[in-house]
């Protein structure tokens, strides 16, 4: 596939002082959270669109998320941003995950991540139901969650969800074995109550990457930065923070 | 003027009250309720149908392919066709399967054996319709929509070649490579059995099927947007340089003949009522699951067939000639008035609908046969007159 340089590295955001913070958001879409806006006192934090959602366009030929890794690397590196920890929330922590096996950051951090399954256990269908019902599966408590709806109402985000996660429904079966790959520190963040990947899932995760620890938020569900923010900030800057492994 | 008998086969006896259980007919409807003996009935019924209107000179019999629901049992068209084929042995009738749903099949190599076993078994009468697939069936069948049209025209491509080339040759496709395509048997029809494109009106499948000259079928539709479509398609054609459009176009309605008009009605439309507002709806998800069509091709499609949340009623389906109904002498105006409209060649025609029972399903075979066969088939479309002209 081609990996040509795409214009501009599509930040919605940056803000704060410190040492850059890259944030792949969830397929339902980048927003500026009171968690993010927590990390600013210590990073600089650069929410950045996913590639092949929203305007950030790829090859037609890009149909697994390494090929959108291998895009997603190519713009970092032409905005510097490539020694930058990763924090990938969802769709974003199957995409940090298959990045940080083409470039491994500093320090990883992955919240509820799709890219596993746990063979039998059930999982509710993202796609089929109705559209205006998939947020009621991401956010433990809907007054929460962020009030611009328009990009997960605009069906394009589903959409771009199910062209990389339709069969095997959000996963890739070799991921479990390659992540044993990833050389950088990982923190596995989920919440506890998340019906789109359940927690079951963290210690999978983590037994896949060396090394990788587990922090689980019981107030939260599929998307942590909006169900609790404060336990989600504090968790993470404890991680990025730390001098260990 | 050719004429031919569609048949769903669906399995008409619904769970009471199943809309509130269950988001459709389709996918998740559980199959407990598909009684295999009922069924074992049902299939030797409908057959019998089509095989009736074969021997009453419908020039073709068709089928289609569905999965996972009760609203039509043949998930593999092909071995309907087979024994239709066989019922049929000494007939002139054509056997549509109108079509094979080829981004659902796992290897296009198998399609192009397959209805190259039935051209040459049946001497050249095959019909090959080649079609997507609704959106419920990827959600029942696994297949990424999003890669649906990719592999429709790469699998196409496959079949075509197998069927028309020496063999043996290499094939390298992005879905689908060989290194030895050398099909056995070769079809019977050359260079290849007559392929018809049935669709629901995306404007990427007119101008696919009008540039390869391709038989365009128009399904369920109101007549003022197949009006549409069809110049669409007689657009494309002049741009490719493929002759005589006209005589490659198709349309599907319901058409059911009884001794008068209330007659008609009062039989047809429980059953039309049960296809149309039971057997067929499907939520929007399931309809249009994630990129099937691409953004622009859905809301073109949409605007297309109108409202399909709203429930149909008798009516609409008459004004718009979705659905041809009453007795012979106003089946007979209204297909006229609708050819004159369209300029078309072949009317496939849905002879059963819900579940319409054997003897009326029988009657009204008959009925099309002996009343408005004789009557249409020479008729001469204002639209265009070369479709209809006394054949040389």
């Amino acid at each position: 596939m081609t990996t040509a340089a795409l214009p501009g590295t599509h930040e919605v955001r940056v803000h704060g002082d410190g040492p850059d913070v890259v944030v792949l958001p969830s397929f339902v879409g980048p927003y500026w959270t009171p968690a993010l806006e927590e990390l600013t006192s210590s990073f600089r934090v650069h929410l950045l669109e996913l590639p092949g959602f929203g305007d950030f366009a790829v090859p037609r030929e890009a149909r697994r998320v390494t090929d959108l890794a291998t895009v997603l690397k190519v713009a970092l590196a032409d905005a510097g941003l490539l020694g930058a920890s990763v924090i990938g929330h969802s769709f974003g922590g199957w995409l940090a995950i298959e990045l940080a096996l083409l470039a491994p950051p500093p320090k990883l951090v992955l919240v509820d991540t799709l890219g596993f399954r746990i063979k039998g256990e059930p999982r509710a269908d993202i796609f089929d139901r109705p559209r205006e019902t998939v947020l009621d599966l991401v956010y433990a408590d809907r007054s929460t969650a962020p009030t611009d709806w328009e990009a997960v109402e605009d069906r394009r985000n589903v959409a771009a969800l199910a062209r990389y996660g339709w069969n095997p429904y959000l996963c890739d079966l070799s991921l479990v074995t390659r992540a044993a790959a990833i050389s950088s520190p990982t923190l596995v963040v989920w919440g506890e109550n998340d019906r789109v990947v359940p927690a079951t899932h963290a210690q999978l995760v983590a037994d896949a990457i060396p090394g990788a620890h587990v922090q689980l938020l019981p107030k939260a569900g599929h998307d942590p930065l909006s169900d609790d923010p404060s336990g989600f900030a504090a968790a993470v800057k404890r991680f990025l923070s730390s001098e260990e492994r | 003027m050719k004429f031919y008998a569609f048949h769903f086969m669906p399995y008409p006896y619904l769970e009471e009250g199943f809309k509130d259980k269950y988001q459709s007919d389709w996918v998740t409807y559980p199959n407990s309720n598909y009684d295999p003996v009922v069924g074992h009935e049902l299939y030797s019924t409908y057959i019998d149908q089509l095989v009736y209107a074969a021997e009453l000179g419908f020039d073709g019999i068709t089928v289609n392919e569905h999965h996972q629901t009760s609203y039509g049992l043949m998930p593999s068209p092909n071995i309907i066709a087979a024994m239709l084929v066989q019922r049929t042995m000494g007939m002139p009738t054509k056997v549509g399967i109108l079509g094979n749903a080829l981004p659902l099949r796992q290897n296009p190599l198998r399609v192009a054996e397959e209805l190259a076993m039935l051209d040459v078994i049946s001497g050249g009468r095959i019909i090959s319709g080649f079609v997507r697939g609704i959106g419920a069936e990827y959600h029942s069948f696994g297949v990424n929509p999003a890669e649906s049209r990719d592999r429709f025209r790469e699998a196409h491509d496959v079949i075509v070649k197998a069927w028309s080339e020496p063999g043996p040759f290499s094939f390298e496709g992005e879905f689908f490579n060989y290194r030895y395509v050398n099909t056995w048997p070769r079809p019977f029809q050359r260079p290849h059995p007559e392929i018809w494109s049935p669709s629901t009106g995306s404007g990427e499948t007119v101008v696919w099927a009008a540039e390869r000259g391709y038989t365009y079928v128009q399904v369920f539709s109101p007549i003022k947007s197949v009006i549409k479509i069809f110049d669409e398609y007689r657009d494309a054609a002049a741009k490719f340089g493929i002759p005589d459009p006209s005589s490659r176009l198709g349309w599907a309605p319901a058409v059911y003949v009884a001794d008068s008009d209330a007659q008609a009605e009062d039989e047809f439309w429980p059953q039309a009522d049960m296809y149309f507002n039971n057997l067929f709806p499907n939520p929007m998800h399931r309809l249009f699951p994630p990129n099937y069509m691409e953004e622009k091709t859905l809301e073109r499609v949409l605007a297309l067939r109108g409202d399909l949340d709203k429930s149909t009623d008798f009516e609409t389906l008459k004004s718009n000639y979705t659905a041809i109904v009453g007795s012979a002498e106003t089946v007979i105006g209204m297909l006229e008035e609708a050819h004159d409209m369209l300029g078309y060649e072949h009317l496939v025609m849905y002879v059963h609908m819900g579940g319409l029972s054997d003897e009326l399903t029988r009657n009204n075979i008959r009925r099309i046969a002996t009343d408005i066969m004789p009557k249409l088939r020479d008729h001469q479309s204002k639209r265009d007159a070369a479709v209809g002209a006394p054949r040389a």
